[in-house]
């Protein structure tokens, strides 16, 4: 299901510090007007997820745990991002994901079935201002899994 | 990381190797504080019981995109003003507590179009037991902005 995610530049700092970030920009940037251009690291579109409803990664009192987010068999391969335009102060992102390609090779445990996962983060416009593709593998046969 | 900038230098050539270290011993507080920062609290990272019983692993692992962000940040220390267009990369090994990792970026092409240079980059981050992540940025920067000091690019960025 898509969601909505508002860009904050608190939170594009918050994340910046996670991922070893010290660019004095992102500090500068907290009191950037509302539709200002922000500098976002290059991953920062996975701090979008809090904003996920559905997110199955983040834990939900009164359960202790968090969801493994995926099967216990299946591997994040691959990552790939394409930016077309930056994130603006203060703004919406509609955030949307569609199943991709799927394939199979053979593997050293088994057959190997590589699954894509493509995100839009478009503008409350239309438009696209990021592009992600995630790969998952799942490893062995279907009858293990 | 400390704060590198500008060294994207005008007389970068196909070949020229930017290097550099990620982090020193990464510790549990980093990937808790990515888990915190990205949402993403899978047990596999946070909790060293369910990682050894759940998941064969011999403790908590990191995000495997906590590595790419890692690199992402490398990458955009050497691309300063500049922007980048593409980044990708496959995940190799995940990352547990006490690696140090360190990145190579290598210059693969550089195309000049009008006042707007082109660079693309083969990405190799690795610890000691070997390679972690391999990818490709591609990233555009204004031509002239930068002149390297005695007219020499750095031979190795250390961040």
């Amino acid at each position: 299901m898509p969601f909505d995610a508002p860009i904050e530049a608190g939170q594009v700092l918050i994340f910046a510090r996670s991922v070893g970030a010290t660019d004095p920009r992102f500090e500068a940037q907290l009191s950037s007007a509302h539709g200002t251009p922000l500098l976002t690291p290059l991953t920062f579109v996975r701090a979008l997820d809090h904003f996920d409803p559905e997110a199955k990664t983040r834990p939900s009192l009164p359960r202790q745990e968090a969801g493994r987010g995926g099967r216990a068999d299946t591997l994040h391969a691959e990552q790939h991002f394409e930016y077309f335009a930056p994130f603006r102060a203060g703004e919406h992102v509609v955030v949307e994901s569609f199943d991709g390609g799927s394939w199979t090779k053979a593997g050293r445990n088994g057959r190997l079935t590589f699954t894509e996962t493509v995100t839009e983060y478009r503008d409350r416009e239309g438009t696209l201002l990021v592009r992600a593709r995630k790969v998952s593998v799942r490893i062995g046969d279907e009858q293990r899994a | 990381m400390s704060n590198v900038h500008s060294l994207w230098v005008d007389t970068v050539t196909p070949g020229y190797v930017f290097q550099g270290v990620l982090v020193e011993e990464l510790g549990r507080a980093h990937i808790a504080q990515y888990a915190g920062a990205a949402g993403d609290f899978n047990s596999v990272h946070v909790d060293d019981e369910f990682a050894r019983t759940k998941a064969g692993r011999p403790g908590v692992i990191a995000h495997g995109m906590l590595t790419m962000g890692l690199v992402g940040t490398f990458v955009q220390s050497i691309v300063a003003e500049g922007s980048v267009r593409n980044f990708g990369g496959r995940f190799l090994a995940p990352l547990s507590p006490g690696d140090t990792v360190t990145c190579s970026a290598t210059v693969d092409a550089v195309v000049d179009e009008g006042a707007i240079r082109t660079v693309s980059l083969t990405l190799e981050a690795a610890t000691a037991a070997g390679v972690v992540f391999r990818g490709n940025a591609i990233a555009d920067r204004a031509r002239g902005g930068y002149q390297p000091p005695n007219d020499k690019p750095p031979l190795t960025l250390t961040v």
